[in-house]
């Protein structure tokens, strides 16, 4: 370890630029592992901190004491407890309004939520505790005082989390929870509250399902009963984040398979210049082990600040963005515990890799025969050499690609890289789409209008318009699956006019008792054309279609059912419906939604899935910024490194055109041949990649249920290419003026040795 | 100023002073070293290992520079120019050639030729002029080995056309024939010495007596001072600097 330590201390400088070079690959590996890491437990860290139950039974309105014998009886049952939900309750904070509250009154048992600021509603009157997306969007916390409808004026006590939900505003109701006992004592006319929600817990979570099962048959009597399971609702809240989650776990092994090239690459270039030292050393009888040592103990050095710097910054850069997608989906971040584990881990790899990657080449170069390591080493003569056309430009590219085996996989590294950023760059493009393009979600309607069925003949007749219908939506859950929610959508008349996914298998609904279900329904609930969806629409008893058809839907990750509207309108009569307004081509929009306004509609453009979400798109597009920036600076490293390291191997040939009068400008051509050698591969590696692997396995991973566009366009590619000649000129650029300000003879005296 | 006009030295250097180390550690390599070579003449520096003539050409050929004192080349100062400058000025003006050839292994011969002559501001007669020496130098045949192909001699040979293919007026040769054995060094020796006669100023460092026979003057480089030597190695005759 003295050794090492006196020959780092020899040499800060290049000490100092290794130690760079391993803190940059290490922030990129901080910030990847803090995303994938925090995202991807996300869902379970809250469902246990919360003590999310097994199963959720909602139910119109009974006596709890009517429903808690069947309960008691069910098997598997570890616990259970009744809740009274009301809904559309106002709710009022200073300035801050909302017609969309939910109310859960809470009685005894356990609770299903976490508490993550001040405590639990108790028993006296006028306490609430409120969800954390409203506490963080009105500036709400434990102290503060919120009108909760009718119960009025309530003290916050507390701030929870549960996520059976994603949270305000994310979704549009938010959630508050006031005590029974609490509003008893205010309202003591009554005593007790009916319950329309029990929550029930699985002494065995795997065999969850035994429970399910007979609460479904218990369930008999009960009116309007749909059941969510854990499962279903890890699976809604999942969809959200799987993308980035799959796009970062992608990144961090691009990121280490990248800090693992290039760290050895540095480390093999360091032992062939002191080749001839460490023939020296052997001739005096030192061993190849302790050669090997002193080369790891050196990597390992340098590592170990270096990660640990590199890491922090890079978990600390993270950690908000991540914390803030986390909150919009209602899951709590890993603790700062959790947190230091995983980088501790990381910091661990990442010294190993190091200490590793300088010990292997040592190694190597130990157990040759000292005389041989006495005459040093260069790179190895080319098979054959070059008549030398080209100039400086092609000269560059003829010393990068000296070491092939390196060359390759800088080239593959660097496209791996880029092939990222293009598949950030096609998300990115899908999710501006999906927000605001209809078209992206197979809708071929752009407006919709307020307006009753029968007037449908109105709209239509109005200049602009080619289609209008009334659209019926309603949520339902599966009745053969309890825990599967879905959306129907139902038109009178063909709806592909107005929406028009993709159809995977069968063929297009013809009439009543048809249904077309989503690849991610009929996945969830084993469909296939010929198969019979049976839904439990929200307030409604079962209805059954005979499946024809199976669409690529986007919408509700593919869990949506196409029908027509005459056996939900007969469940549930009073369903409404607005008009959905499909346009000419080529139509003005503005002056038909101005038309529909004279009619007396309510006229609204037609946005896509995540019409309402901004805000978290907001936030996951700036995480997804994060990434892409992080992977510039990847690829700028990348470059830099590379370069630098051909020039370090290189230096005698660099010194000998300094001398023959090669200036800035000539070095700048000579660099930039060398790294245009690296990125135009790569840039090719990258489309293909993108095109060829990743876009598909994405858009597989995070909606197996739809046609993903995830391809990146010619523009992306073109643009990427560009910025990687871009970050070649700059590396070039900077590498030469680090060059020119270095003495010639520096180069000459190295290599005369 | 004409280069080629032989009253008129292409070389100038004056009082060099170069340090190595710091501090207590520091040493002078170069104590008022002065110099000058005229066109046509070989001039050979000779001194005991250690003593400095690789850096005093590296300074005299603005590759190195010193901590005090000013070399010319050709009538331009070398010392205090820019980068720029200096790389202009060595594109031109210098020839370098060097013990370890410094061939680059990914060209062959000829393409190490006329590397000079791809630089950007490189003369346009300079590829036309390598192809003539690679010929004149008896490298034909091999010009399209790579240097991992070709004898010291022959690699020697090629740095040699490299150093002469922008035509400049100063030939820059540390150790040149270090490396070689009699036959090639003696070749080697031989195209200097027609450089030289060429109207070309040719300052070359050495240890090896045959490299001082076919000098026109020999000085040598002792407590970093310049001396030169009589023909045949006998005392100081004048001191450099008292040269015009």
């Amino acid at each position: 370890m003295r050794n090492a330590w006196a020959g780092l201390r020899a040499r800060p400088g290049r000490a100092a630029l290794t130690g760079a070079g391993i803190a940059a690959a290490a922030l990129v590996l901080g910030v990847a592992l803090t995303v994938a890491v925090g995202l991807a437990t996300g869902f379970d860290r809250a469902a246990t901190q919360a003590d999310l139950p097994s199963v959720v039974a909602r139910f119109d309105e009974e006596d709890p004491r009517d429903v808690a014998d069947r309960v008691r009886r069910l098997p598997n049952l570890a616990a259970h407890s009744f809740r009274y939900e009301v809904t559309r309750v106002e709710l009022r904070a200073g300035a801050n309004r909302l017609g969309e509250g939910v109310v859960h009154v809470v009685g005894g048992g356990r609770r299903g939520y976490a508490v993550v600021a001040g405590r639990d509603v108790g028993d006296a009157a006028g306490e609430v505790v409120i969800e954390q997306g409203l506490a963080r969007e009105w500036d709400l916390g434990p102290g503060d005082t919120l009108d909760v409808g009718e119960a009025g004026p309530a003290e916050v006590v507390g701030v929870a989390v549960a996520p059976d939900n994603v949270a305000f505003p994310l979704a549009r109701t938010a959630r508050v929870y006031l005590s029974e006992a609490g509003l008893l004592q205010q309202f003591p006319e009554g005593s007790r509250f009916p319950a329309n929600l029990v929550l029930l817990w699985a002494a065995d979570e795997e065999r969850a399902d035994v429970l399910l099962s007979f609460a479904r048959q218990s369930a008999y009597g009960l009116s309007s009963v749909r059941f969510l399971t854990r499962e279903g609702l890890r699976s809604l809240v999942e969809q959200a984040s799987g993308i980035v989650v799959a796009l970062l776990v992608a990144f961090a092994i691009i990121a280490c398979a990248l800090a693992g090239v290039l760290l050895a690459a540095g480390a093999h270039s360091e032992i062939q210049r002191r080749l001839a030292q460490l023939g020296v050393q052997r001739a005096l009888g030192v061993t190849p082990g302790a050669v090997t040592a002193v080369a790891a103990a050196q990597g390992a050095l340098v590592a170990a600040p270096a990660a640990a710097a590199g890491l922090l910054v890079g978990g600390l850069l993270a950690a908000g963005g991540t914390d803030a997608v986390l909150a919009a989906l209602n899951e709590l971040p890993p603790g700062p515990g959790a947190r230091a584990t995983v980088l501790a881990g990381a910091w661990g790899g990442v010294v190993a890799l190091v200490a590793g990657s300088a010990a292997w080449p040592a190694w190597r170069a130990a157990r040759r025969p000292p005389a041989g390591l006495l005459r040093g080493g260069d790179v190895s003569p080319p098979r054959k050499a070059a008549r030398g056309r080209g100039g400086m430009t092609a000269l560059g590219a003829r010393l990068v690609t000296a070491h092939r085996a390196r060359y390759a996989a800088v080239v593959a590294v660097l496209g791996m890289a880029a092939a990222v950023v293009l598949l950030l760059l096609a998300l990115a493009s899908l999710l501006e789409r999906l927000r605001d393009d209809p078209a992206t979600l197979g809708k071929r309607y752009s407006l919709t209008a307020a307006l009753p069925a029968d007037r449908a003949d109105e709209v239509r007749a109005l200049p602009g318009v080619a289609a209008a219908a009334p659209r019926y939506e309603q949520r339902a859950t599966g009745a053969s699956a309890l825990g599967s929610p879905l959306r129907v959508i139902a038109y009178p008349g063909d709806h592909t006019i107005f929406e028009a996914p993709a159809l995977a298998a069968g063929r297009r609904l013809a009439g009543p008792g048809e249904a077309e279900v989503g690849q991610g329904l009929a996945d969830a609930l084993g469909l296939r054309p010929g198969s019979t969806l049976a839904i439990q629409p929200g307030d409604g008893e079962e209805l059954r279609f005979r499946v024809v058809g199976v669409v690529r839907a986007l919408q509700d990750e593919g869990r949506v059912a196409y029908v027509r509207p005459d056996r939900l309108l007969a469940a549930s009569p009073s369903l409404e419906a607005p008009l959905a307004v499909r346009l000419d081509d080529g139509a003005d929009a503005a002056a038909v939604r101005a038309a529909l306004a004279r009619l007396g509609a309510e006229p609204r453009a037609v946005g896509g899935a995540t019409g309402d979400d901004r805000g978290f798109l907001a936030v996951l597009a700036g995480l997804l910024r994060l990434v892409a920036v992080t992977v510039g600076l990847v690829c700028l490293y990348a470059l830099v490194q590379s370069l630098a390291l051909t020039v370090r191997e290189r230096r005698g040939a660099v010194a000998v055109l300094r001398a023959a009068g090669a200036d800035h400008r000539a070095l700048r051509r000579l660099l930039f041949g060398a790294a245009t050698a690296v990125v135009i591969p790569a840039a090719v590696v990258a489309v293909a990649l993108e095109e060829v692997v990743l876009a598909p396995a994405t858009a597989r991973l995070a909606a197996g249920y739809a046609d993903l566009p995830l391809g990146a366009g010619l523009g992306q590619a073109v643009a990427v290419s560009g910025a990687l000649l871009g970050l070649a000129a700059l590396a070039s650029w900077e590498m030469a003026r680090r060059l020119a300000r270095e003495p010639v003879v520096t180069g000459l005296r190295e290599t005369g040795r | 100023m004409d280069p080629r006009d032989a009253s008129a030295p292409v070389l100038l250097a004056s009082n060099l002073v170069k340090a190595h180390g710091t501090g207590r550690g520091a040493r002078r390599i170069l104590d008022g070293a002065s110099l000058h070579a005229r066109a046509g003449e070989l001039v050979a520096i000779v001194g005991r290992s250690g003593s400095g003539k690789s850096t005093l050409l590296q300074i005299l050929g603005g590759l190195d520079r010193p901590d005090d004192g000013w070399v010319e080349v050709a009538g331009e100062r070398v010392t205090g120019a820019s980068e720029r400058r200096l790389s202009a000025l060595r594109r031109h003006r210098i020839g370098f050639v060097f013990q370890f050839f410094h061939l680059l292994p990914e060209l062959d011969g000829l393409a190490n030729v006329l590397l000079p002559a791809t630089l950007p501001g490189a003369d346009r007669a300079a590829p036309a002029r390598g192809m003539e020496l690679v010929e004149r130098l008896g490298l034909s045949d091999v010009a399209h080995l790579a240097p991992h192909q070709l004898s010291g001699g022959e690699q020697q040979r090629f740095a040699l056309a490299r150093a002469l293919v922008a035509d400049p007026p100063l030939i820059l040769a540390d150790e040149p024939i270090g490396n070689l054995d009699a036959a090639s060094g003696q070749t080697v020796l031989r195209l200097l010495r027609d450089a030289a006669d060429q109207g070309r100023a040719v300052v070359m460092v050495t240890h090896q007596a045959e490299a001082t026979a076919v000098a026109d003057r020999v000085l040598r480089l002792d407590d970093g001072r310049v001396t030169e030597l009589q023909p045949g190695g006998g005392e100081p005759l004048e001191t450099a600097h008292d040269a015009p």
